[in-house]
């Protein structure tokens, strides 16, 4: 097992830089995530792991193994890499069974009849596709193709996994299903595990830790939990999860909490400290983060119901104070109803930089 | 909605009787006079079963058009693997010279390479005894000149099937393979040939049908060197005439044909190797490193020799006072070629009017009848469209020597059969598909709410016609119109079974010009052919490039 070093990766394709100076330490046998909006350059920083593309500048390292590094002259080809690939379309071969393409990393390693068979058979037991071996995969659905896709990577027990937005082309509830199965192998397996996808919850819910990208840097690495509780920035804070952005009057930063003064001084709140303190800040308050009071109450301000959303369990508004508009979401015991004037309690927060 | 189902009747009605008169009958004409011929029952099957020579043309037809598909793979596959998926410099022009010999008429070509490479007069060998020599190095008069003009021409069908294939091939599909441990050789012989084979297979047979079905190359060359196929042995026939002889060949040629183009669907229509994911994908280009240099001019020298020199030497000629001017001496060179084929001779100047009027009427009516046979096959469900379809295409598929006894045998008896009209006539019937298939294309692309959502707003049929379907399928109706129009123009094959002595075509005249041994003013004529044909492509590109792939 090993895990996989970036250090200052660059990437342009022509006058576009796509991945800028990405540095990223990831753990042997570590989930890591590179989340995204589209053309952020994660899929890029994963095609320069895998050796699909060759990085303009920087170094990667695969366990102790240097594999690609310009100024060095270094680039081992992606088949010398030993690294496993789903990739989005799962690029099963269609000319192949599903057991030809499990057993082709083996074949290409002359790997034993027997042995190639033994394994290929775990592989497939693995991603629950036994009895499907000779099929083709016209005959599957996307949900097996992708299975079949896992399998070939798994079957040459690869040090590192990268999985390129594998679960976008499957359905909401097959998608669910695949997020479990393949947290599940990983952590059967040990495999250091690169994922690359835009869906945060996906992010959320499979990762160990997440490197949040955008326009080719990385914003902010850090576990589910501090992603979304202690965003580096607005960009991470925005991205991650919803958000109201509020411009405060006054803030005290101490070491382990700040205390921020909004709206004229009426309403003050203790929140989390910025992880970085240089640099203009502002004040990230999650809809959920807010209660609607029917009566002023000391720390509250008032505002109007602009909208108001019933979602099941819970019910989601669009409030006006002091010309800002503010997104709240409460659990669906009471209902304002719109025009009405409710009083904002805002009871945690988190201060982030403006900027990078 | 009571108004628009009687219009469609009335054009049901109407198409189907089209049709039937001017595909259906000539084909079943086809097949009743090879049983029940002038001389009785079964007589040109006799002569099928007695004749030697029958089996010696068949042979000779399937013999030229199988070592002409071998070498159009040969050339065509690596061409189109380092157009797609290579860094070879110019590639655009490779694709365009590879292409050019294709959009000239296959005489244009033959005639082109005759000029080139005949014997004595030829460049070719002139230069070679200029050098001291004596003899000919080379002679296009024999078999493996038919093999290489027919070659250059029709490896184009490979080349653009497989560059296709190549091009829509799912990247990921080499990187997983990559990522699996194959290097870039392995990776080609285990993922990439296996998933283009059905591609190459579809281009060879659409190489070798082309091969089978050819007039104007084995009439040009062929004939002087005694190599006689199917198609030119079909005109000979006509012109004793022997009709039934005629016939039985033009059923041999249909089995030979036919059995191809079945292959060819069933092996392309196979949907497990479609590999088509929907979305644009890059291909990924491999890196020809310190041998691209040499790649590159290699490849620039071939076609060089195969699409500039040829064409280019042909203008040249065009301007030769005779075939033994010697070529140092300023006054070897006239314009009286092209002043006598454009302006003086009787015969090329009524070719000329001929074609160009049988070009403008076949091609309207075809863009016309072919957007009403479109409309029903795509928006309606009227009975029989799959029929009426699949008719409209038959002509097409069929070689055209074909189509031209088959029109003869229906219509010798008929009034238009001597006179101008049978030759716009049987434009119409084998350029149809050309019509319907890129009308449905446009057709195709126009989602069915577009029109609900007119009548909705309160348009009737022939108001949401007129507003939204004519301008949404207008590029495609005059790309239609151009795509029949400059094969019509210069169409050989077809009129020269069919001509009515008066009534010459340009195809027809610079084949008897060929004939007659007046080469200097053949090539006169194939010059302005060619320049009015490669015009003609580049409009189209424009055209079609504007409208992206709609329809085509």
């Amino acid at each position: 097992m090993a895990g996989v070093r970036l250090v200052d990766l660059v990437k342009k394709f022509g006058n576009v830089v796509a991945v800028n100076h990405v540095s990223l330490d990831i753990k042997d046998g570590e989930f890591m995530t590179l989340l995204g909006p589209s053309g952020c350059g994660k899929t890029t920083t994963l095609r320069m792991i895998a050796g699909l593309e060759v990085p303009t500048e920087g170094e990667i390292y695969i366990g102790d193994r240097l594999v690609s590094s310009p100024s060095k002259g270094v680039f081992v080809p992606p088949e010398q890499r030993n690294i496993g690939m789903v990739f989005q379309n799962y690029a099963v071969w269609p000319h192949m069974t599903v057991f030809d393409n499990v057993a082709y990393p083996l074949k290409i390693r002359k790997v034993p009849k027997e042995e190639m068979r033994e394994r290929v058979m775990r592989a497939l037991e693995m991603v629950r596709l036994k009895g499907f071996e000779n099929r083709y995969p016209h005959q599957l659905s996307g949900g097996q193709q992708q299975r079949v896709a896992l399998a070939r990577a798994l079957v040459m027990e690869p040090e590192v996994m990268l999985l390129d937005e594998p679960l976008s082309n499957l359905d909401a509830k097959l998608r669910e299903e695949m997020r479990f199965e393949i947290k599940e192998l990983q952590k059967k397996l040990g495999v250091t595990i690169v994922y690359v996808t835009h869906d945060q919850a996906e992010a959320m819910a499979m990762s160990d830790r997440i490197a949040v990208m955008e326009s080719g840097v990385v914003h902010q690495v850090g576990s589910p939990w501090d992603i979304y509780k202690r965003p580096a920035d607005a960009f991470v804070a925005g991205f991650i999860g919803l958000a109201n952005f509020l411009k405060f009057d006054d803030v005290k930063i101490e070491d382990d909490r700040a205390e921020v003064t909004l709206f004229g001084g009426r309403v003050k709140v203790t929140c989390a400290p910025p992880l970085k303190k240089d640099g203009e800040l502002i004040f990230v308050v999650r809809p959920s983060e807010i209660d609607l009071l029917d009566k002023p109450e000391e720390n509250t301000v008032p505002g109007k119901v602009l909208r108001a959303t019933f979602l099941g369990d819970i019910i989601d508004y669009l409030v006006e104070v002091e010309g800002e508009k503010i997104r709240v979401q409460t659990k669906s015991t009471v209902m304002h109803r719109e025009g009405e004037i409710v009083h904002l309690k805002i009871t945690h927060g988190v201060l982030v930089r403006l900027t990078r | 909605m009571e108004r628009r189902m009687t219009f469609t009747q009335v054009m049901w009605l109407f198409s189907l009787v089209v049709l039937l008169v001017t595909i259906a009958y000539p084909l079943v004409m086809l097949i009743y006079k090879s049983l029940f011929g002038e001389r009785g029952f079964g007589y040109a099957y006799k002569v099928i079963l007695s004749d030697p020579n029958t089996w010696v043309y068949t042979l000779n037809t399937l013999k030229l058009a199988v070592v002409v598909t071998f070498f159009a793979v040969l050339i065509g596959v690596p061409l189109a693997f380092l157009v797609v998926r290579t860094d070879l410099p110019g590639r655009k022009i490779v694709r365009f010279l590879a292409v050019l010999p294709f959009i000239l008429p296959p005489y244009v070509s033959a005639i082109a390479w005759i000029q080139l490479a005949a014997p004595y007069v030829g460049y070719i060998n002139r230069i070679w005894q200029a050098l001291g020599h004596s003899g000919n190095l080379v002679n296009i008069y024999s078999f493996p000149g038919l093999v290489l003009v027919m070659t250059l021409k029709f490896y184009v069908y490979v080349f653009l099937t497989v560059a296709a294939a190549l091009e829509q091939m799912d990247p990921s599909l080499e990187e997983a393979a990559r990522m699996s441990g194959a290097n870039p050789f392995r990776v080609a012989k285990d993922v990439t040939i296996p998933l283009v084979t059905p591609s190459i297979a579809s281009g060879a047979l659409l190489a070798f049908v082309a091969a089978c079905a050819n007039f104007g190359i084995p009439a040009l060359i062929g004939d002087r060197a005694h190599y006689y196929v199917l198609t030119t042995r079909i005109y000979s026939a006509l012109s004793i005439p022997d009709l039934d002889k005629a016939t039985a060949y033009s059923l041999l040629l249909v089995v030979l044909t036919g059995v191809a183009l079945l292959i060819q669907k069933k092996s392309f229509g196979e949907k497990r190797y479609t590999t088509l994911t929907g979305k644009t994908v890059r291909p990924s280009v491999i890196a020809l490193g310190r041998h691209k240099g040499l790649i590159a001019v290699l490849v620039f020298i071939f076609l060089t020799l195969t699409s500039v020199i040829p064409l280019a030497s042909l203008f040249f000629s065009a301007f030769l006072k005779n075939l033994y001017s010697p070529l140092t001496s300023l006054s070897s060179f006239t314009l009286a070629n092209f002043k006598f084929v454009l302006l003086q001779d009787e015969t090329t100047t009524t070719a000329l009017r001929t074609s160009v009027s049988s070009a403008l009427i076949a091609s309207t009516v075809v863009t016309l009848f072919g957007a009403l046979l479109a409309y029903m096959i795509v928006k309606t469900n009227v009975k029989g469209r799959v029929f009426m379809d699949w008719l409209s295409s038959v002509p097409y598929a069929l070689p055209g020597t074909v189509v031209g006894v088959a029109i003869i045998l229906a219509f010798i008896k008929t009034p238009i059969f001597n006179t101008f009209w049978i030759i716009p006539f049987a434009y119409f019937v084998r350029y149809l598909s050309y019509g319907v298939r890129t009308t449905v294309g446009s057709l195709l692309q126009i989602d069915r709410t577009l029109e609900e959502a007119s009548l909705m707003c309160g348009a009737n049929w022939l108001t949401t016609m007129r507003n939204i379907v004519l301008p949404l399928i207008k590029p495609g109706l005059i790309a239609a119109w151009i795509l029949v129009f400059m094969p019509t123009l210069s169409e050989l094959t077809v009129s020269i079974i069919i001509y009515p002595p008066n009534h010459p075509t340009i195809g027809v005249a610079t084949y008897n010009l060929m004939e007659e041994g007046q080469y200097t003013a053949a090539y006169a004529l194939s010059a302005v052919v060619a320049l009015v044909v490669i015009f003609a492509q580049l409009l189209v590109n424009k055209i079609t490039g504007k409208m992206g792939a709609r329809g085509l």
